[in-house]
């Protein structure tokens, strides 16, 4: 047979055999995708929680805003030697990630009640996206004084006082992150179904280990021990802070 | 249901197939050339090696991405089989490169028993990136008119950039994941524009800043406009405003135009992918053969072995997409491209499914680099985006750019290992 036939041949069965390839990849891939994510919703609707499916959705449109920052949940006592070279010193860098203890339940958009409970629902059949044992910080070996409990009651959190919005029962605690937002709409990570409370309303974050509470522009304003915040200010223990009709009070530890 | 034995089968299926895809490739380039048919083992060779690297890692974890390797193995096969008839030479220092790159993966896969544990190492990564890279500008070695290669002993030479990419996807990662809060809500306002707060910004653009201005001097444009890409494109993810990216476009718009005007090397990619036939045999040169070569190829191609490809400069790494264009026509291009495609989603669908921020903020950023890489080149060559050199990940020739990218796709195995939830864990 002629050389050139066969190179044609030999060709045109490459292109067909690599798009039948991409095609077989790509069917599979996606079948594969649909299956994950059934798998997903089914764990959710039995749980019974129609705002938590958006909450998990968004946290899907955002993968990384939303996850718990896990490096975080690690014993501070491994922090210092693990970077020994520091290009440029980041500020809060220094002191002990208190703040980022709690993992993925405050800095959740949605009902933050559900997502505080998460952590204790480890049990729950149901938790199928929740922390699961190959990430949870809990097997880790962590040299640490204090046992886990202990620890999760010591970190920094919003007690809730009193609320309108039937899911803030008082006396919860709210565990804080980084940065919580507050307000009314989803995109908040503490939510508040209160009419007084703007959709964005405050801000409380750690700026160089400093809990700084920020008024973002709301109409009904934030107040901490009843006055009212110009913008933002310095959080100290046990500061009552009211927002709209509900009051929370903050604890460092 | 699929358990875990159902996806090692259809890997091993896929990759089976994909080694029919290659063999079938290499028996032409055999006959073509008139070398013994039994020369083609070379080229399932390439696919063979990461047949057995894929073995490996289910040695030590079979709970990982069943679908990259496949995808890999076809266009790393498809690049050999090219480079093959380009340069026997390079084709076997490509064959070892290859199997030394998927034994490096494998012993990634078991060095990092956590993927998490490389966030605490986003320091030491970001400045070994620019150690890197600052000590290929001081000693580095020369090779058409750039000098990117550090010479490492007389033995053989080494090219920083290429591992610098994956270092700095570990340290934007890992910086921004323990910040990506802050980045997203703790903004001022300035000018109607939320930004965030030097405190918290400034770390990064500095890094930033300076890994550009060394790429901007040491000629590397390709690199340049990857690393913004991969800032750009990590920060938006992490906070989800789309105002950072717009922002950071305009600043890259004004820095483009900046550059034109400075940089005489700038200047002379954007007028010669204005027009080529400025100088024709002389700047326009390299673009016009790769046009050449995408005209000859037409529609179906001219098959493998039919000589072509020699008079392209860089033929073997840069322009390879336009030697298979050449010899696969446009539609091996697009199926080039879909391949492509396909990697890059299933990478993002990694960082999607990872349950940790770091995690997946890496998979995303190795899904950009190799995305905006091959974006980058393939934009070049087809003459949408001024031509600048950067390999196109696994079919290029280039021992540094395979290794690091098997790298890379370690990396994404390990996340698809430690941070996906797996069926049944719960």
């Amino acid at each position: 047979m002629d050389l050139t036939i066969i190179l044609t041949i030999g060709k045109y069965a490459i292109l067909v055999a690599i798009y039948v390839f991409v095609l077989v990849v790509f069917r599979g891939m996606m079948r594969q995708l649909a299956a994950d994510s059934r798998r997903e919703h089914a764990g959710e609707a039995g749980a019974g929680a129609g705002s938590r499916q958006i909450a998990r959705r968004r946290s899907r449109v955002r993968p990384a805003a939303e996850r718990a920052a896990r490096p975080e949940v690690r014993p501070p006592s491994r922090e210092p030697q693990a970077e020994p070279r520091r290009p440029v010193e980041p500020p809060r860098e220094a002191e002990p990630p208190v703040p980022d203890i709690e993992p993925a339940a405050s800095s959740v958009p949605g009902p933050p009640e559900r997502r505080a409970t998460r952590i204790d629902l480890l049990d729950d059949p149901e938790e199928s996206s929740g922390p699961q044992p190959a990430v949870s910080p809990e097997p880790e070996p962590a040299p640490v004084s204090e046992p886990p409990s202990s620890r999760e009651a010591s970190s920094p959190h919003l007690l809730v006082l009193e609320s309108v919005d039937e899911s803030l029962d008082a006396g919860e605690r709210i565990p804080l992150s980084a940065a919580v937002t507050i307000g009314r709409s989803e995109e908040n990570s503490l939510q508040v179904a209160d009419r007084f409370i703007s959709s964005r309303h405050a801000l409380v974050c750690l700026r160089d280990g400093r809990r700084i509470l920020v008024d973002r522009g709301s109409t009904n304003g934030t107040f901490v021990n009843g006055e009212r915040v110009e913008d933002e200010v310095e959080l100290s223990e046990g500061d009552r802070i009211a927002v709209g009709n509900t009051v929370v009070e903050y604890h460092a530890g | 249901m699929t358990g875990i034995q159902d996806d090692r089968r259809t890997e091993l299926l896929l990759l089976l197939f994909a080694a029919l895809i290659v063999g079938v490739g290499s028996a032409l380039v055999c006959v073509g050339m008139g070398l013994p048919v039994l020369q083609a083992a070379r080229g399932l060779a390439v696919v063979g090696a990461i047949i057995a690297g894929a073995m490996m890692l289910d040695l030590a974890d079979p709970r990982r991405d069943r679908w990259l390797l496949p995808i890999v193995a076809v266009l790393a096969g498809i690049g050999f089989v090219l480079l093959w008839q380009l340069s026997a030479r390079d084709a076997s220092r490509q064959l070892v490169w290859m199997i030394t790159g998927s034994g490096i993966m494998v012993a990634v896969y078991y060095l990092v028993e956590d993927v998490r544990d490389l966030a605490r190492l986003k320091y030491t990564s970001g400045v070994l990136a620019i150690l890197l890279v600052g000590l290929t500008l001081a000693f580095g070695v020369e090779k058409g008119g750039a000098r990117l290669w550090l010479d490492v002993g007389g033995l053989f030479t080494f090219q920083p950039t290429e591992l610098v990419k994956v270092l700095m996807c570990i340290f934007l990662a890992g910086y921004i994941s323990e910040r990506h809060e802050l980045l997203r809500e703790d903004t001022r306002n300035v000018g109607g524009f939320q930004m965030p707060r030097l405190r918290h910004i400034a770390p990064l653009v500095l890094m930033v800043l300076f890994a550009l201005a060394i790429f901007v001097g040491q000629r590397d444009l390709g690199a340049a406009v990857l690393f913004f890409g991969l800032f750009v494109a990590m920060t938006y993810i992490a906070t989800g405003r789309k105002a950072y990216s717009v922002i950071a476009l305009v600043l890259f718009a004004g820095g483009a135009v900046a550059a034109y005007y400075s940089f005489p090397h700038v200047a002379t990619r954007v007028d010669m992918w204005l027009n080529p036939w400025l100088e024709p045999t002389d700047r326009g040169y390299q673009i016009l053969q790769g046009l050449f070569a995408l005209a000859e190829g037409g529609l179906l191609g001219t098959g493998f072995a039919t000589g072509g490809g020699g008079a392209i400069p860089a033929a073997t790494t840069d322009l390879i997409f336009a030697v298979g264009a050449q010899q696969l026509g446009l539609a091996g291009a697009v199926a080039i491209v879909l391949l492509f495609a396909l990697a890059t989603y299933r990478s993002f669908a990694i960082a999607w499914q990872s349950t940790d921020s770091f995690g997946a903020l890496l998979a995303a950023g190795l899904a950009v680099v190799f995305s905006l890489q091959a974006l980058v080149i393939i934009g070049g060559v087809i003459k949408l985006i001024p031509l600048t050199g950067i390999t196109l990940p696994f079919v290029s020739y280039g021992g540094t750019s395979v290794i690091v990218n098997f790298i890379a796709l370690a990396l994404l195995m390990t996340i698809s290992r430690d941070c996906v939830l797996h069926e049944g864990e719960r």
